[in-house]
């Protein structure tokens, strides 16, 4: 690859927002040299890169590293004008995006604090990602004014991102945690366009390996340690 | 359909304030409108259901909330007197930090205002090695955060310029030490002197009072 435009991502395959990046990268058909990083061991590149937070993802842009998942985004969209948007043209539009997007960031948030051993703490955690989830569900019928997404034909934009990397893997939390999360009778809209989302190819290929995520929750659970890094 | 710009907002809050600040940098009209957050307007829980917070900008009947998204909207209607840099990896970098306020500034402040006295000494050092970073990696040598002017993250930076002093008054910590922060001690002084920013500022008393209520409120309350 030369060097103009090189584009590396620094990840952790289990990171809900190194997905993000992962798949605004793939959506847009930018080639890109991925970098695993191991969380207990941090690489000198990942502390150099990002010394404020030493987390991942990071991206680098021709030696230059952009941090925090979704200023990664803004920059992606910004940065590679060609090809499919991740953003609606829109201002107007693009406020009432980036709204859903911080808050599917503050239900991932809600998400991560079931993974604790205190049993009433899970439960008060439980209550608020239904109650987010039934507020994302009423927010997101204004998008999809048919009531049911169609995502086969189109490219994926930022919402269809921010739901995958989110509420996409809800699975494999139901059964490590033992508890209903996304329910397709409270929820029909969001569920039906996970399903879809999950079916589409670039998805398929970007999940994380089923066994080995059941796994990591499963300690996590047990250990209430925070969700990665 | 007018194009009509309507904030709604509430005196005390920096969240308002960053939104007042950028529309009178770009000169644009707008009417205030004064929420009572204890008793919320009609509009406002229509035009926010999901928060039921201020600020709500309105522009040609359409509502927009949460402040940093306000504040982008703001940026790609009236792109003149920019808040931002055009380069997209100069802006990433002035996301970052806008983010990096966000979310550990808002910790470092719960913290050490609202925590109580136990841990009141971590929650200031705390709050000490988060300015640490602004001042060195986000401000540095420049006069301001946006370089020579301000810009928008000088807005969201701007807690510490005015909100910080009544709540150092009322815990009897002072964060902002002059001989522990030089630089950002001299950006505050800055921020508050550039025009535009220094007619249109809280009136400090008033906030003292407001905070002073709200913690008092605040503590008595059992958890």
């Amino acid at each position: 690859m030369g060097e103009e435009n090189k584009v590396i991502l620094l990840g952790n395959w289990s990171s809900p927002f190194v997905k993000r990046v992962e798949l605004a990268l793939k959506t847009k058909g930018i080639p890109f040299e991925y970098v695993e990083e191991d969380l207990s061991n941090k690489s000198a590149l990942l502390l150099k890169y990002n010394p404020v937070h030493k987390k991942v993802p990071v991206l680098v842009h021709n030696g230059k590293p952009v941090c925090e998942s979704l200023v990664i985004l803004e920059f992606i969209d910004e940065t590679w004008q060609n090809g499919p948007h991740l953003l609606p043209k829109d201002p107007y539009e693009r406020a009432k995006v980036r709204f859903w997007v911080a808050y599917i960031h503050q239900l991932l948030e809600s998400m991560a604090k079931l993974y604790t051993p205190d049993k009433e703490a899970r439960e008060k955690a439980l209550k608020e990602v239904h109650e987010k989830l039934r507020v994302l569900e009423d927010g997101m019928k204004e998008n999809f004014p048919g009531g049911s997404p169609d995502v086969r034909a189109k490219k994926l934009e930022i919402l269809d991102i921010m739901m995958i990397a989110t509420v996409g893997s809800f699975k494999t939390h139901e059964e490590v945690l033992g508890v209903q999360i996304l329910d397709p009778e409270r929820n029909p809209l969001t569920f039906s366009w996970v399903q879809a989302l999950n079916e589409l190819p670039v998805v398929k290929e970007s999940n994380p390996p089923y066994e080995k995520l059941i796994a990591l929750l499963q300690s996590l659970k047990e250990s209430g340690m925070k969700f990665y890094n | 359909m007018d194009n009509e710009v309507k904030l709604h907002g509430f005196w005390p809050s920096p969240f308002v304030y960053r939104v007042i600040w950028a529309l009178k940098l770009k000169g644009i009209e707008y009417d205030y409108i004064e929420e009572d957050l204890a008793n919320k307007s009609e509009l406002l829980l229509r035009y926010n259901p999901v928060y039921k917070k201020v600020p709500v900008l309105v522009h040609a009947g359409k509502p927009i909330s949460e402040s940093l998204v306000i504040l982008e909207y703001i940026e790609e209607v009236w792109p003149h007197n920019p808040l931002l840099p055009k380069d997209p990896y100069e802006r990433s970098v002035a996301r970052f930090w806008i983010n990096f306020a966000t979310d550990k500034g808002r910790s470092a402040v719960r913290s050490l205002f609202w925590g109580g006295e136990d841990g009141e000494k971590e929650a200031a050092e705390q709050m000490f090695n988060f300015l640490k970073i602004i001042e060195e990696q986000a401000l540095g040598d420049k006069k301001f955060f946006g370089g020579n002017s301000i810009n928008m993250v000088d807005l969201i930076f701007a807690w510490f310029a005015c909100w910080i002093q009544p709540m150092e008054q009322l815990v009897g910590i002072k964060v902002l030490e002059p001989s522990r922060l030089p630089r950002l001690h001299a950006w505050v002084k800055n921020f508050k002197e550039e025009p535009i920013i220094k007619e249109n500022l809280p009136d400090p008393e008033r906030l003292l009072e407001y905070y002073t209520r709200m913690r008092s409120n605040r503590m008595s309350k059992p958890n």
